[in-house]
Order: C-alpha cells, then structure tokens, then sequence
C-alpha cells in the first residue's frame, strides 16, 4: 500500500510527463481497436451477407441430406414439429423452413432450368428481409398457384405478371412434378446467379407439386442472439428426441467462407503486429525520456539507502498505474470513435453504390462493435507496455550511483 | 545553417531515445510499404487470373444473347474467322463457344447445367482449363459424345469416369432434345458453385445437335496487353457488324470493385501507420522539450529569436523522422523489389488462396509512385507533430525556465 502510495504521488509530481505516457498507451488502444474493428466489420458483413441469402446461421437437417443434397432426403417437419424445436430450445427465436429442388419451368415458348423454393413468406422476411427486394407484383396475393420469380428469370422467360408459369421436374423419392402457376410478382435476387433462377412459392405448394407433404430440405435455426448459434447447434444435436436430424453450424456448411475470412484475419494479423511495432517504439520513446530525466533522483534515492528493489518496485507501479488508464482511457476514447464509425461507415467511393446495390450489399466500410476484440486488444497493448517498461526497472538496477547522482 | 547544424547534434544528444524513434519510422515504413505491396500484388494475382483463367480480356456475343441467352442468337463463324481473329494485331489467344442451358440426368439425380460446346484445343489455350481436371482425360481428338463435369456434381449425380448421363436442352427452335453423353473427365476448379453448374462438351458435337452449324455464341479473347484493348475491340466490330464486344469491366464490374475496395483498406493501414508513428513523434519531442526548459530558456534569455527557436524544434523533428525515413523508404523499396522478383511463398494457404484464385506465390507490386507518396506522407507527418512541441518550446518564459 505505501508502495502504491509513493508511486501514485510519484506519478503527479511531474504531471505532464505522466500525461505523455498515458496518452501514448491511449493511443496504441484507440489504433489497435479502430484496425481491429474495420476488419470484423467487414467480415461481420461478409459472413451476413452470404449466410442470410444461403444456408442461414444454423440449419437442421435430416442426417441423411448434409452428404446428398437432395430432395430425397428432404426430413419430415410440419408446423406442430417447429413450434415443438421453439419450446425445447429457447435459445431459438424462429425458424425458417424450405423446400427446394431443381426443375424445368417454361414460359409461352421459352424453358429455364429453374429453382424451386417452397417457402414461408413471414419467416422468410423476417430472416432476409425478401420482401423488400420485391420490385413488381406481391409476395403472395393468397390466391391458388401463386409463384414469385426472378427478374432475371421472368426476362429469360419473356414472363410478366399475371402471366403462367410452368413448372416439370422430379417431386420427392422419384414422384413426378408438374404444375401450372401464375406470376404475382417479381423479385430482384442479390444473387445474380439465382436471380436467373429463382422461382418463389408457397411452402405448401411446394410440399404439393414436389408430393413431399410435411417435408422441407432445410429449417434455418434463427437464434435470438446471432452469435449462439454454435450453442443452439450443440443442444439439439445433443438432444435424443432429435436422434433422425443433425444441425449444423454455418462454419460446417460454408467451409469455403471459414478459409476466406481465416485468410483475411490472417492478413489483419500481419496490420496489426506491424502496428503494434510502430506503436510500441512510441511508447519506447517516452518510456526512455522519463527514464533518463529521473536517473538523478534515483540515484540520489539508491545513495540515501533506498534498496534497489524497492525503488524497482515503486518505478513499476508507476507504470503499472500509467498503463493501466492508458488502457482504459483508449477503450473510453475508443468506443464514440468506433460508434461514429459504426453508425458512419467509410464509404467505398462514387458510383459504387447502384453496383453493390444490385448485390444487396452496401458501397461502405463496416465497423464491428463486437466487446470481444476489445478486451483482446486492450491485452494485448498492455502487454506490450508492460514488457516495455521492463527498460526503466532494469535501469534502477544497473544505475551508477555516483554518475546519476551527480547529474 | 547554423540551426541545422545544431538541431542535427541535438539529436545525437540522446543516442538511445532518437535511434528509438528511428527505428520506428523505419520499421513503419519497411513493414507498411512491404505489407501494401504484398495485398497489391494478391489483388493483382487474383485480377490476372480471374481474367486470363475466367473471363478472358474481351467477349463477343450476339447483341440480345447476353440478356436472352437463346439458342438462335448465335455469331456466324467458321474456323477461318477464328483465325482472322488470332491474326488482330495485340490479340494473344482466342476461342469460340457454344452455350446453352440444359437439365442433365443420371439414374439417381437431375439438376440444372450450363452446357459449353468448347473446341478443346484453343479453349485450353485461352483458359488453360486442362489443368483442372482431377480424373480421367480432358477432351481430345475426333468430336464425339465424351463430357466433362465438375466433381461436385459429379457427386450428386453418382457418377464417374465412364458413366453415361443424359443431357436436355432446347434446339434453336425451341425444340426439346435430348442427348446421352459418356463422362470422359471429372474437373474441380476451385468453385464449387461453378463446378455444379457447368459442364463442357465438344462444340461440333453439340451444334450438331442444336442446329446451328459452325455458328457460336462466345468469342473469348486473351489480349497481349490490357491497356491495348480499344483497337482490338474496333477490328472486332468490322469483322463482326452484327455483335456486341465486351472488355473485362464491362463483363465482371465486381473486379474493379475488388480492386478499389482493397486499395482502399490499404490506404486506411497507412494513415493509421502514420497516426502512430506521428504520436510517438510528438511525445518524445513534446518530452525532449520539457526535459531542456532550462537550455531553451538560457538560448532565449541569451538572444535566440523566437523564430529559431521554433524552427531549431521543427528541424530536430524532421532530421528525427527522415533519417528514419530515408533508409526505411529504401530497404523497403529493396524488400519490395527481392520479394517481387523472387516471390512469397504461401502454400501455407494454399486451399483458399486457390478458392481465391490466387497463386500460391505471391509476386508483392508496389506503384512507382508509392515511394514518393508516402515520402511526402513522412514530412507532412513529421511536420505536424512538430508543431505542437515548437509552440511549447516558444511558450516557455525565458527567466521561468532559466530559474528551474
């Protein structure tokens, strides 16, 4: 306590000085988590982009489709068995079913492999916000035979609304699928591939023209916090009612997408240590400045019978201290800096905007506000301050008395 | 002159503490400039091979096939046009296709393809496709019914090296015809969607079927130079009147968005470099200020103009950074220019970078003028965290500091 005491008065003797150092540290923290955060940012809206238009976060699925995706292997879920998954795991806030396979549609003259997709608008929309990429028509009047398309697949197909749609492919276990529908309403995909393709229908239309009654290929897993989903995976897979499906988490569908952002990190990685350098030479510097301008006192300190250890112990409070709110200090300055960000991202330049539009993604620079790399990389400058301060320690102990004191 | 000289010695006063922040703008500079040339050379690797692997430097196609993709709107050509085109001044490499949409079948599975009719030979001369084959042979020799398929599908599918598969497809009529083809090669070229939807067949084979005879839809050019491409697409349009021709951007706009994203994310890590390379700057002169008070206030009490003294701050700032710099901005540009001429090795990687389509050697690029910019960062840099310290240091009341 008297060692905290000394050190902390120590610290407000020279005011400025002490002030530098707290700002040196402040600022290593406020570039390490601005860096850190324009990464995950971006990441954070890579993973949402590809994962809310493909395989969602989590996925049930029968055990049998994750090596066959097929309808075939489509697994038995009506509305009771998904409000049954909503009771049982409470971590789930709503799931989105779908059933889908290829088929042939045909307009008046023309014919496109097409993708069926059975789905429940409500939970759809909720997931994906599908709705708000409708450009003509309705999601669904509530009429019979009622498909939403594909702008790309209605102009392959010279199909406008109102127009009728053909469908023919292979229904479930091998039965045969044909229907006629009607266009209600056309749907701009931010997949430009699926764009081409994509043939919205009811999920219980599907269920019928596909003869796969009660089936969907997939149920997204929604859970109410987006980052458990490893959690929600793990509990029904541990759950024995649940023995015929398997979960999977999007890291098991997308192993493609782990490798992307592992590399990316990767490179954020090597930003980061090459910033680290530059700003643990910064802190070097003063660090040995107030070193330098403190050999006279401690000389005069070790010559009056101060031992060697204690001023070391005293010198290292000091610092301890002085990093210490250096850090938290830069997370107190860090946090509007990040929050303007988040709520300002950089844009990417002019013109980009109507591109990136048309793949439902936004022509700016996102920031993540995630807490974990906070305290990651507030550990890791302190880290690195406190292996810096190792100078001044060693220097109590190495100290020519008689040349210090005479300074 | 004299204020240089001394500003120059000032530095050397305190070896540790200046060679300290040297080490820092050379290691900043080093490492920012290694580190930007390296995401530059992964962009321009990634760039080339998408164009030369992909999409090629120019694509022509009837005017409505890109929108319509029908069978009938197919070029006229023969292989005496295909060679007319090699004969265009700047083009490299070219090749025709045929393209069509079809369901392909096998006992246990039916999905959707876009079908190529290649001509073997000189699409592997555009695309070097061949290379990604993984079993059985690529198409050669006489037309026939051989097809090759990416592995994934082949999985679905259930079928190998051998197998027979059914294809159907509309003919230029809008007739339904159907076709069996034997799988002669299974491919994986990085993309699992693409490996999925696509397979390839010989171009004779299939425009016999469809009825169109030596006509194509895709012409693909590989061109000598990028920057060459405006002649190339002007003879283009003599020879085909009845065509649109597209360059790369025009064909892939997500590339140039790529490109620019990335640049962008690279200029941000410099600023920031600079940031902190600024602020130790600052701090340790703000520090070597306060620690001479009492030498300051003695030079002024003496007679030194405030104005030198401001400008002796300023100038012991900037011999500070740019001793730094200098030697940091020149073995960077060594480092830069040993790796681009050696390569990185990072086969650690190589799974994503081929998904990424990146060589597994990455050649790092730096602009010419890369350089010269960030040397102007560096003095700018130095400049500003000058001036803070240089308006303490005039701020100081010359019988205050002398009295410490």
């Amino acid at each position: 306590m008297m060692l905290f005491k000394l050190a902390w008065r120590n610290l407000w003797r020279s005011k400025r000085r002490t002030w530098i150092t707290i700002s040196s540290v402040l600022f290593a923290v406020l570039l390490a988590l601005f860096l850190e955060s324009m990464d995950r940012g971006s990441q954070e809206v890579m993973v949402q982009n590809v994962v809310r238009y493909s395989t969602g976060y989590a996925q049930l699925q029968d055990t049998l489709y994750f090596d066959e995706q097929h309808i075939d292997n489509a697994m038995l879920c009506d509305e009771d068995c998904r409000e049954k998954i909503l009771r049982d795991f409470p971590d789930i806030a709503y799931t989105v079913p779908r059933l889908e396979s290829v088929a042939l549609a045909a307009g008046e003259e023309k014919t496109r492999v097409a993708f069926i997709t059975g789905i429940d608008f409500e939970a759809e929309h909720r997931f994906n916000d599908i709705g708000e990429r409708l450009r003509e028509g309705d999601f669904f009047t509530g009429g019979e035979d009622e498909v939403v398309i594909g702008k790309g697949l209605a102009r392959n197909l010279d199909l406008k609304i109102g127009d009728s749609l053909v469908v023919f492919g292979q229904g479930f276990q091998g039965a045969m699928a044909a229907g006629k529908f009607v266009v209600v309403g056309l749907v701009q995909h931010p997949v430009p591939d699926l764009n081409e393709r994509i043939v919205f229908m009811p999920l219980h239309q599907a269920q019928w023209l596909f003869d796969a009654f009660d089936r969907v290929n997939h149920l997204k897993l929604v859970p109410h916090r987006l980052r458990h989903h490893q959690r929600v995976v793990d509990a029904i897979n541990a759950n024995p009612d649940y023995q015929a499906l398997q979960a999977y988490t999007w890291e098991e569908l997308q192993p493609e997408l782990v490798q992307t952002i592992e590399f990316d990190q990767a490179g954020t990685l090597m930003f980061l240590l090459i910033l680290y350098v530059v700003i643990g030479f910064g802190i070097f510097g003063t660090v040995l400045t107030m070193t330098l301008e403190r050999e006279k006192e401690f000389g005069v300190l070790i010559s009056v019978g101060m031992q060697r250890r204690k001023l070391a112990q005293v010198v290292f409070t000091e610092t301890l201290i002085m990093n210490f709110m250096g850090v938290l200090l830069g997370i107190a300055a860090a946090i509007p800096v990040l929050l303007y960000f988040y709520y300002n991202p950089i844009p990417l330049g002019e013109g980009m905007e109507d591109m990136m539009a048309e793949y439902g993604m936004e022509a700016v620079l996102r920031f993540s506000l995630d807490p974990q790399f906070f305290y990651q990389q507030a550990i890791i400058v302190f880290g690195i301050s406190m292996a810096i301060v190792a100078y001044p320690v060693i220097r109590v102990f190495r100290l020519d008395v008689l040349k210090a004191a005479r300074k | 002159m004299q204020l240089v000289k001394m500003a120059w010695r000032n530095i050397w006063r305190n070896k540790v503490r200046s060679l300290a922040v040297m080490t820092a703008v050379f290691l900043g500079l080093v490492a920012g400039m290694y580190s930007a040339s390296l995401v530059e050379g992964i962009m321009q690797s990634r760039f080339e091979n998408f164009i030369e692997n992909q999409i090629s430097h120019i694509q022509l196609h009837h005017p409505d096939f890109i929108r319509d993709q029908e069978v009938f709107l197919t070029v006229g050509g023969n292989l005496d046009n295909l060679q007319k085109v090699r004969e265009i001044p700047g083009v490299n490499k070219a090749t025709i296709r045929t393209r069509v949409q079809c369901m392909i079948a096998s006992a246990s599975h039916t999905g959707g393809v876009e079908l190529y009719g290649i001509r073997p030979n000189s699409e592997n001369e555009t695309t070097k496709f061949a290379r990604h084959l993984i079993d059985g042979d690529y198409l050669e020799g006489e037309s026939s019914n051989g097809i090759l398929i990416g592995e994934s599908l082949a999985e679905k599918l259930k079928v190998g090296v051998g197998s027979r598969i059914v294809l159907s497809y509309q003919d230029k009529n809008n007739d339904l015809v159907s076709g069996a083809f034997i799988v002669r090669g299974i491919f994986n070229s990085g993309y699992t969607r693409y490996d999925e939807m696509t397979a390839f067949v010989f171009q004779e084979y299939l425009n016999d079927y469809l009825g169109i005879g030596e006509d194509f839809h895709e012409l693909a050019i590989l061109a000598n130079d990028i920057n060459d491409l405006e002649n190339i697409r002007a003879e283009l349009h003599q020879q085909f009147p009845n065509s649109v021709v597209r360059t790369w951007n025009e064909i892939e706009p997500a590339l140039e968005v790529m490109v620019t994203s990335s640049g962008l994310f690279s200029y941000i890590f410099i600023i920031l470099i600079m940031i902190g390379l600024a602020f130790g700057l600052l701090n340790t002169m703000l520090m070597a200020v306060f620690e001479r008070t009492r030498e300051i206030g003695m030079l002024m009490a003496v007679g030194m103009s405030r104005t030198k003294v401001f400008i002796l701050i300023v100038l012991e700032t900037i011999f500070l950074s740019l001793s730094g710099a200098v030697i940091g901005l020149f073995s960077g540009y060594l480092l830069v220019a040993w790796f681009a001429k050696h390569g990185l090795d990072l086969s650690t990687f190589s799974d994503v970078m081929y998904e990424l389509g990146v060589d597994s050697v990455i050649y790092p690029y730096l602009n010419t003028s890369f350089p010269f910019i960030l040397a102007i960062i560096v003095v700018a840099t130095a400049l500003l965290s000058a001036i803070y310290p240089a308006i303490k240091a005039l701020s100081l009341s010359p019988i205050e500091a002398i009295r410490k």
